[in-house]
């Protein structure tokens, strides 16, 4: 047993497209993230980093190899006791944020709740909300905010949902420098809070923030 | 949060593809409501139609009764009694009786026990000259009808001519310019023109009616007549005559007996056709009645669930477009931890506000077109005629269920997405 948040191990997928056959997205990697780390997962586009991160979101179901999370393998789960182990354990931001766009901001933050984890949240929310600048935004739509500011809802509804473990994919991809930076310290007081943090980045300035740097390239690590 | 609040809140996000989706189940509900309606008002016109053809011919029929019960009187199973050694041929020859009988015999014939004759008609008949006019008439004397002693009261199937007055056939009164009121002198006495009748082309023609006492005065044979007419006969047998000959020899020994007219039967039997030809019609009329409710019926049952099934597949598609709209959406759920549990059930609450929206849209639509149009397409009726309480009851009820099973496949293939494809993808 290993004390790790996420201990991935010989983990391989690979797709079948109709047009290149079969494509070996991620081939024999071992990784773990642990309580503390903020771990900047890059290479270049098409390397398996959204694949990996996927997988290790108990998202992506592995041609072989493992994956761990906090000591239990959720694919070994049904789909319902999945997802309730999801919510309890990730919380995932997006490039795009996928905030849902007839909710307002405390709306948004709030849809945790659905997962059904029970805890109260709603101190919880109104405290990160008013720590991300956004009290003054509750109530209003997504399509009402800058980019910067709905990639912080992003966050706030990873974070509320009590979650230890964030994985994030690009998330300044779409933010200006200012905004990146914002968010990139948020995530990185997450994981010196006792949280941890997997994020895949293109972007050059979010390895500063970063506690550790892991390079893919073709599907394998190539540098940790 | 709640999983309805959140389907309200995307259905007022998205208010096109929910308005296209009530639309569709207001479509569906209007249908079947109209297609109801239509059938309905049909069928209550037919109805509405029977019961007045039903009407008149009973009116017609009880019109048609009354006037046979009179024609009988000169047709029908009646009988002539005539006074005891009377010689027949001269009866057929002159038309009347020459010998005569006591008047006693009508009141002997009323007060017997008499099941088979209905109407006692006591008359004194004979051919006389009117020495004033220069002309031959038949005279008769009658006192109208004899009460039968052990039966109800009847309705008399003639008047008695009140004493002073007299009734004149067709022949007479044209050809003398007599009319209603007119003075007239007959054998010496003044007689008042009671009623002038129209031309039978018979020996009535040139009768006079007159009171009995008065004519047996005229005629100098007080307390006589030559002649009793028995109407309405009641016979269980063809052989009638026989019947009643055998009842009457009992009371009026020695008299005799003849039969007037068999053209009765001839009659009752047009009554009888008359009767079933209404019958008939009626049944016809029920008939296609009938047939065009099958007809409808058919065509409504064709209609129906064609529509059905259009409103079910419009439903359905919308639901596939608003899930492919919101895949996105779906994929963060389930990323997030949401079951799919809780998916489908969006989905589906949202297509259950989808059914009741469209399930009171239908009904009030259907309600306002029926009142629209009613005039033109539903004969007239109301709403409240052709749309029942429970009928709008069990549309609203009926159509969520109907919208839910509708938007079940696509509901359900969103809530088994694979979230790490979507997001992949994205």
């Amino acid at each position: 047993m290993t004390d790790a948040l996420i201990h991935i191990k010989g983990l391989t997928k690979s797709y079948s497209s109709k047009a290149v056959g079969k494509v070996l997205a991620v081939q024999n990697v071992d990784l773990e993230l642990n309580k503390g780390d903020f771990i900047a997962l890059k290479g270049p586009s098409g390397c398996g980093k959204t694949t990996l991160l996927l997988a290790a979101g108990a998202l992506l179901s592995p041609d072989a190899g493992e994956v761990l999370i906090k000591g239990r393998n959720p694919y070994k789960l049904s789909q319902p006791e999945r997802s309730a182990f999801r919510a309890e354990n990730l919380g995932f931001v997006f490039q795009s944020f996928h905030l849902v766009p007839y909710l307002t901001v405390m709306e948004n933050v709030m849809l945790c709740e659905l997962a059904g984890s029970g805890k109260d949240i709603k101190t919880c929310v109104t405290e990160l909300l008013e720590k991300f600048g956004l009290t003054k935004r509750l109530k209003h739509l997504p399509s009402e905010l800058s980019v910067g500011e709905q990639q912080r809802v992003a966050l706030a509804r990873a974070i509320c949902s009590g979650a230890s473990i964030i994985l994030a994919d690009e998330p300044t991809g779409n933010l200006d420098t200012e905004n990146g930076k914002r968010v990139l310290e948020y995530l990185a007081d997450f994981a010196k809070n006792g949280g941890a943090v997997l994020m895949v980045t293109h972007d050059h300035n979010a390895g500063d923030y970063a506690f550790r740097h892991v390079d893919m390239v073709d599907g394998k690590i190539i540098q940790q | 949060m709640k999983i309805t609040g959140i389907a309200l809140k995307e259905i007022a996000h998205r208010k096109v593809n929910f308005l296209l989706s009530c639309l569709s189940v207001a479509v569906a509900a209007s249908v079947f409501i109209l297609a109801n309606g239509l059938l309905e008002s049909t069928s209550l016109q037919t109805e509405e139609i029977i019961a007045q053809k039903e009407i008149e011919t009973r009116n017609h029929m009880a019109s048609l009764e009354d006037d046979m019960r009179k024609h009988m009187k000169g047709l029908g199973f009646n009988i002539y009694i005539f006074p005891e050694g009377q010689d027949m041929s001269e009866v057929y020859d002159k038309g009347f009786a020459s010998k005569t009988m006591p008047e006693e015999y009508v009141t002997k014939l009323a007060n017997s026990s008499i099941v088979m004759i209905n109407h006692l008609l006591p008359t004194l008949t004979q051919k006389v000259t009117w020495p004033e006019q220069q002309r031959t008439v038949i005279l008769i004397g009658i006192r109208g009808e004899v009460p039968m002693a052990h039966r109800n009261p009847m309705k008399p199937l003639v008047d008695p001519v009140e004493q002073g007055f007299i009734a004149l056939g067709y022949e007479l009164h044209n050809a003398l310019k007599l009319k209603v009121g007119d003075k007239i002198m007959l054998l010496e006495k003044e007689f008042t023109v009671k009623m002038c009748h129209d031309e039978r082309g018979s020996k009535d023609d040139i009768t006079i009616w007159m009171n009995l006492t008065e004519c047996q005065e005229l005629l100098d044979k007080k307390g006589r007549i030559n002649a009793i007419l028995a109407l309405e006969c009641n016979c269980a047998t063809i052989d009638r005559l026989a019947e009643i000959r055998k009842e009457l020899s009992a009371i009026l020994p020695g008299t005799k007996i003849i039969e007037k007219g068999s053209q009765a039967l001839a009659r009752a039997e047009a009554r009888m056709s008359a009767k079933q030809t209404a019958a008939k019609q009626i049944a016809i009329l029920k008939s296609q009645r009938d047939a065009l409710r099958a007809k409808r019926e058919s065509l409504a049952a064709m209609l129906v669930p064609f529509i059905g099934i259009m409103s079910l597949a419009g439903i359905c598609l919308l639901t596939f477009i608003n899930t492919k709209d919101r895949i996105s959406e779906v994929g963060l759920f389930l990323a997030i931890g949401i079951k799919s549990g809780a998916i489908l059930a969006l989905f589906l609450v949202r297509s259950f506000i989808v059914g009741l929206g469209g399930g009171i849209l239908g009904v009030l639509s259907s309600a306002f077109i029926i009142r629209v149009a009613g005039g033109t397409y539903f004969n007239n009726y109301t709403v409240q005629q052709l749309m029942s309480v429970e009928l709008s009851l069990v549309i609203i009820i009926a159509m969520p269920v109907f919208a839910c099973l509708a938007s079940w496949i696509p509901s359900f293939w969103a809530s088994r997405q694979d979230p790490a494809e979507i997001l992949r993808n994205d």
